[in-house]
């Protein structure tokens, strides 16, 4: 690799943000061509891969060497310092050329090999089908239908081939409306929701400027609120702020005037754009960085930097949509600017809030590969896969988990996925290890040929389950119907386990999820037991001879007493945290020090990962 | 799910086990029509017939109408009407759903709308006008409103006088508590209906009552628990002869003899003199004392006791002292911190505070105060822990900071007192025998300036400990707030004294004690089995070998201690140390948001995970006794099976029955009927178009595109 100057750089420290003691891990430091290893002196292994960096900075030159910050997307920020300036030097100008490629080709995915076969690699991308999904939720029907308009991609490039669009809806009003809006994207449907015949749909700003109409366009919607049955009005959502919405009439854009749509009642729910959303996370990154360690100031940041309030105004806008349809009946039409980001945000949202089935693992990446890849959420610009225009790279996904979040901490027994699973698909998003995520739009994703040349993600999340599922689970309950989460501000909390996922100094000693994995074990493991004695019983039953003294000896000789009861819960739940080695080596991104396997390794020392390191000297060495 | 439904007659009592049991509530004869629940002697004072009990500020349309009694223990409303909106009833054995106790009522105020009067009642105090509407406001943060439209005005007049009256007593004796007659929880050793006493029952509570640290042997079997050597039981105090708010008996160093102890004793504040609390396993003891009045004496005096002290120590480590007064908030800081975060929870509108909620909550400095406390003590611990030295608490009186910091100490250090019964020994040891003024403190008798709510900053404190090392504990959330609520109950003695003396001078008759009526449906069902829980000295912890990080412990800096402590596996049955940075000190809303209907998840929050959980733990008990049954060790603890057993049980193994509808995030405890400041009405979208917070744009647009 031409990029990389130095291989190994020793003697390095890495120095721990949130404590105040010198004292700092020496060892190694290796450069590959996909990563970036410490390896302490306790052999234990840091591993960074080059997508994941955001920023390196050198800071000024201190007595004891270098100090090289690096941060990343997935909110790791480890701070070395290298003894000699030149090491650290050529160690900063290889990573700033590893961390942001120019070329699609070059990103990791497209090296990744994680020695499946062919079939296999086909099976992963056939996981999850789109069209099963509309088949659920009952389309085609008499009110709704699939339109070939864009099977070309001729009508819109930035929106899938498969759109549902009303019956009644012919090709010229689709294209005429198409033309009427911003990129092309018209109005199609998004969820429908069968009980209740409603449906959300997802287009994005009218081209109105402050008085062009549009008659395919007026059409279209009224089309949308014929095929609702029960309420012949429909809302219109522009997810933005008022004021960013008259200022784009400006430009020949804007919104839907309520005089010209007979049907529609319209409404704005204050949505910010990415560059708020964009500054407002630096805000948060900061307060938590530093402040995160005084009771004082930590609240005030929090607030100062808006970033709950920004979530909270995601989740009420789903909120809305949700008892648009369920109180109501009626169908909602949500757009933005683009519609491709807040759109994304509040139709997946109130997706999830309405059907259960989004709430289970397999319908959780059903939705994000429906409303987020589908739909042409830019991924690969607002994640800044390449290297691009800053301006463009905004957390708008990262938002959309915690929303998600937010609403298991409300809802703990709603959902099927835990935690880890929305942390394993975050740093995927930004890993570019997989092909599910690059790209920016469905075509662009087709020329990439990623289903060729790729691996998909879900078979990692839906193969083996067991660390991604919520023990709390339990499908049957009252909230199988749609959520009512409560968005008053003190219900919204700092995502802990999200912005300091790395900084093991401030986990929780204990979490809730932990013990009740361990009872459930144990549960099982006692009702196994119990089984197991009872066809003792019975056998000793049927050999009528026996008399009752030897029953009870041989019971007592089959398990004299349960393991479950005599071990201590405090041992026992570090063994049945998630992170197995079977992930591990599947995963490769983060191999040695995945967060979740963090208690286990204190146990038992963690294998060496084989994954990609031998792969990365490979490259290294030609 | 966001239909109106109509409120369904789900009737549960969370005070007591579940229904399967409690046939024996149900098939009593129903009340009858509007008359009042009286205890034995409590007594009707007052009562006003075609009252409106107000459930929404806005609208009279879910409106309740009955009658308003007060008693000389509560007032008391009295209605037909269901509670509207509302699936689960809260109900307590004291107290029906619409009553408050006279003790917890903050402040009386009378309105008349006709003539725009309104007046805040005090006692003794005369009104001029008729009240159309009296709203009461109560320390445990519920507001509730009275309308008087229909009824007679003069005996509207008189009810609202009435309470001002006996809402606000001048003198202890007016307190209900000695009124109460009442047989049933009187002194009841082994049941209060149908619910065993003591340690919560469970399997260590059969046996197990909680110490009340009044009898010599309580105070001596504590010593032997902690295995204290040099450390003695002294009984000087007999009859309070020394000091009038430390308990008869208490424990000091082994070297001093009574006569210097009585010497001493006058150079103290309040004759109190050092007495010891709990001693660490290494020897290390921890003691409280007031400061010496005499400063000349002071030295000589602080000499003589940290000489003694030291000869208590088996390894004659030195005494390290800790000044409260000096490192902590004070009385008047916290009570202004918790008048601040009561305006914030119950009286301001949230459409205000919403934006800058985080701020003002932090305004209020009351989460700053929890911090402190949890860091001091944390930091008292290490050298206790570490350091190996004997700790001394010094408190000019030594009976306000002292009992939060000895107490929390000790929950950090002893697995014993994170039981039900060992948290309630030490409620007893530490606050109740060791002179906290509840009576000032909770403010029973109108003596405003010396209110301060130093118990509920220990539970929370605790509660945060409880947050962050959920399986540490064997009781619950609930039943922390609940031992909250009972500090405003005028009904056991527990609470209501300044002083073991006080209570012993004040009553002819001996008080039972609130803290030995815990039912054990409160109990928490992360912890794990109880069997496991070793006391602090039995030789099963001896016998452990000592994590290697104790060996060379002597030198090394706090710092260092909290960072390998934080790097090591959590011993649940050792010591547990908080967790401080700032996104760790959460506000404790079920204490606080209980009664505040906009803060409610309905069918969510953690309750529901609690649910999940408890039916596990039901699961996993019932199992393993299954198992024990057939491996023919069935003990006595199988004969009474549903005494230890979680609240929620399940049916069987493999329970896959859903969560409750009922419950919400305030469960146990239901905000409907407590006045609301925003409607609870309107068609939902309505009110959401009507109610949400549109945020408008402060920032630029020029990025837009």
């Amino acid at each position: 690799m031409e990029h990389i100057r130095t291989t190994k750089v020793e003697q390095v420290k890495l120095l721990d943000r949130f404590s105040t003691s010198s004292k700092a891990l020496t060892g190694t430091l290796y450069l590959t061509a996909t990563h970036l290893l410490f390896i302490d002196s306790h052999q234990k292994e840091t591993w960074i891969l080059h997508h994941h960096i955001a920023s390196v900075d050198k800071l000024a030159l201190t007595t004891a060497g270098c100090p090289l910050v690096i941060q990343c997307k997935n909110f790791r920020i480890v701070h070395f310092v290298v003894p000699r300036e030149r090491d650290c030097h050529d160690v900063y100008n290889s990573l700033l050329q590893l961390s942001k490629q120019a070329k699609y080709e070059d990103l990791y995915a497209f090296s990744y090999n994680p020695q499946q076969n062919e079939s296999e690699r086909q099976r992963g991308w056939q996981l999850l089908d789109l069209a099963e999904e509309y088949k659920r939720m009952g389309l085609p029907n008499s009110n709704w239908q699939l339109s070939d308009a864009n099977r070309d991609y001729k009508i819109c490039e930035t929106y899938p081939r498969d759109l549902y669009v009303p019956r009644i809806a012919s090709k010229p009003i689709i294209v005429g409306s198409s033309k009427f809006r911003s990129k092309g994207r018209f109005p199609v449907l998004s969820y429908y929701h069968q009980a209740k015949e409603a449906a959300i749909c997802r287009c994005s700003q009218p081209l109105s400027g402050f008085s062009a109409r549009c008659l395919e366009d007026e059409h279209l919607l009224q089309a949308i609120s014929k095929a609702t049955p029960a309420n012949r009005f429909m809302y219109v959502v522009d997810t933005r702020p008022r004021l960013n919405a008259m200022a784009n009439r400006a430009a020949g854009k804007g919104y839907e005037n309520e005089d010209n749509y007979s049907n529609i009642r319209f409404q704005f729910v204050g949505i910010e754009n990415i560059h708020v959303m964009r500054s407002s996370l630096q805000k948060l990154l900061e307060v938590n960085g530093t402040k995160g360690l005084s009771v004082n100031d930590f609240y005030s940041g929090l607030e100062s930097s808006g970033w709950l309030r920004h979530i909270k105004a995601v989740l009420d806008a789903a909120i809305f949509l949700a008892r648009a349809i369920v109180v109501e009946s009626a169908s909602v039409l949500v757009h933005c600017s683009d519609g491709w980001d807040r759109t994304a945000q509040v139709c997946s949202l109130g997706s999830l809030l309405l059907d259960p089935y989004y709430r289970t693992l397999r319908g959780f990446l059903v939705l994000i590969e429906k409303d987020w890849i589908s739909f042409g959420h830019k991924f690969s610009e607002r994640c800044g896969h390449l290297d691009g225009d800053p301006k463009e790279v905004s957390p708008v996904f990262t938002q959309f988990l915690e929303c998600v979040w937010h609403l298991t901490e409300q809802f703990p027994q709603a959902f099927e996925f835990n935690e880890a699973c929305l942390l394993q698909i975050h740093e995927h998003v930004h890993s570019c290890q997989f092909g599910n995520f690059l790209g920016n739009c469905q075509k662009e994703q087709e020329e990439l040929k990623l289903k060729e040349k790729t691996y998909s993600l879900w078979p990692l999340l839906l193969d083996d389950q067991r660390p991604y599922l919520n023990p709390l689970y339990s499908p049957r309950a009252p909230v199988a119907a749609a959520l009512e989460p409560n968005t008053v501000s003190f219900n919204f909390k700092f995502w802990r386990n999200m912005y300091h996922q790395f900084d093991r100094t401030l986990h929780p000693r204990q979490s809730v999820l932990n013990i009740i994995m361990n009872m459930s074990e144990q549960t099982k493991q006692l009702e196994k037991d119990l089984t197991d004695l009872e066809s003792q019983l019975n056998k000793q039953r049927k050999n009528k001879h026996t008399d009752g003294v030897l029953t009870k000896e041989l019971l007592n000789s089959v398990r004299p007493e349960s393991p479950t009861l005599k071990t201590s819960l405090c041992f026992k739940e570090q063994t049945l945290l998630p992170g197995n080695a079977a992930l591990r080596t599947i995963e490769g991104s983060n191999p040695a020090d995945n967060r979740y396997s963090e208690y286990a390794e204190e146990f038992s020392k963690s294998e060496p990962a084989v994954v990609s390191l031998e792969y990365g000297v490979a490259r290294m060495t030609c | 799910m966001f239909s109106l439904k109509p409120p369904r007659p789900t009737f549960r009592s969370y005070l007591l086990p579940p229904p399967q049991t409690d046939d024996k509530i149900n098939s009593e004869p129903k009340i009858k029509k509007l008359e009042p629940v009286l205890l034995p002697g409590e007594i009707v004072v007052n009562e006003v017939n075609f009252v409106r009990k107000c459930i929404a500020s806005d609208t009279s349309q879910y409106d309740l109408w009955g009658k308003l009694i007060c008693s000389n223990f509560k007032i008391s409303f009295i209605t037909d009407d269901p509670m509207p909106l509302q699936k689960f009833h809260y109900r307590n054995l004291l107290l029906g759903e619409h009553d408050v106790p006279l003790t917890c009522i903050e402040q009386i105020v009378t309105v008349n709308d006709h003539k725009r009067k309104q007046k805040v009642l005090g006692p003794n105090q005369k009104l001029k006008f008729n009240p159309t509407e009296l709203i009461i406001y109560c320390k445990d943060f519920r507001i509730v409103r009275f309308r008087f439209d229909e009824s007679g005005p003069e005996s509207a007049k008189k009810v609202c006088l009435a309470i001002a009256h006996y809402s606000q007593p001048t003198d202890l004796q007016l307190l209900f508590a000695f009124e109460y007659v009442g047989k049933k929880y009187h002194n009841s050793a082994s049941s209060i209906n149908g619910v065993p006493s003591g340690g919560g029952g469970g399997s260590l509570g059969s046996n197990q009552r909680t110490p009340l640290f009044e009898t010599y042997s309580d105070w001596d079997r504590e010593v032997k628990r902690t295995g204290a050597s040099g450390w003695r039981v002294c009984s000087i105090n007999e009859g309070y002869m020394i000091s009038t708010c430390l308990p008869e008996y208490f424990v000091v160093p082994s070297s001093l003899a009574d006569q210097d102890l009585k010497i001493f004793s006058h150079s103290f504040i309040g004759r109190r003199m050092p007495f010891w609390c709990w001693s660490h396993s290494n020897g290390s003891a921890l003691v409280r004392m007031a400061l010496v009045k005499d400063v000349l004496q002071q030295r000589r005096v602080d000499q003589r006791i940290c000489n003694a002290i030291t000869k208590s120590h088996p390894q004659r480590s030195d005494v390290y002292k800790s000044d409260l007064d000096k490192t902590l908030p004070n009385i008047q800081e916290i009570q202004a911190a918790f008048v601040k975060l009561k305006q914030l929870c119950v009286n301001e509108p949230f459409e205000e505070t919403e934006e800058k909620w985080l701020s003002s909550l932090e305004n209020t400095r009351w989460l700053e105060y929890v911090r402190a406390f949890l860091k001091h003590s944390a930091e008292l611990v290490y050298m206790l822990e570490s350091k190996r030295l004997s700790v001394v608490l010094q408190e000019e009186e030594g009976r306000d900071l002292s009992c939060v910091v000895a107490s929390l100490i000790q929950v950090m250090l002893d697995p014993y007192f994170r039981t039900i019964a060992g948290f309630q020994s030490l409620i007893q040891k530490e606050w109740v025998m060791a002179g906290y003024p509840f009576l000032d403190r909770c403010n029973h008798l109108k003596r405003s300036e010396k209110e301060a709510p130093l118990f509920l900053l220990f539970l929370d404190a605790v509660w945060q400990l409880l947050e962050q090392y959920p399986a540490a504990f064997e009781f619950s959330e609930t039943y922390l707030a609940v031992l909250h609520d009972s500090t405003r109950v005028p009904l056991f003695g527990t609470f209501l004294f300044n002083s073991p003396h006080q209570r012993v001078k004040q009553s002819t008759k001996s008080y039972s004690s609130t803290l030995r009526g815990m039912p054990a449906s409160l109990k928490n069902g992360v912890i794990s089995d109880q069997e496991f829980l070793p006391r602090r000295n039995s030789l099963i912890l001896k016998m452990k070998p000592e994590p290697p990080q104790h060996s060379d412990s002597q030198d090394r800096g706090m710092e260092q201690f909290f960072r390998e402590w934080f790097s090591s596996p959590v011993d649940l049955h050792g010591v547990i140390l908080p967790r401080l940075s700032g996104a760790y000190i959460k506000l404790w809303k079920l204490c606080y948001f209980r009664w505040v209907p906009e803060a409610q998840i309905h069918q969510g929050g953690f309750i529901t995970a609690f649910h999940k959980l408890s039916l596990l733990a039901d699961e996993v008990d019932v199992l393993s006794r299954t198992l024990r049954q057939h491996r023919g060790l069935l003990d006595t603890r199988c004969a009474e099976p549903d005494q230890g057993r979680m609240y929620f049980r399940s049916s069987g193994p493999h329970d896959t029955s859903g969560t409750p509808d009922f419950l919400s995030s305030s469960f146990p405890f239901s905000p409907v009927g407590n006045l609301c400041r925003r409607s609870i009405l309107g068609t939902p979208l309505s009110k959401f178009l009507s109610g949400a917070k549109i945020w408008l744009s402060t920032e630029t647009l020029a990025n837009e595109d």
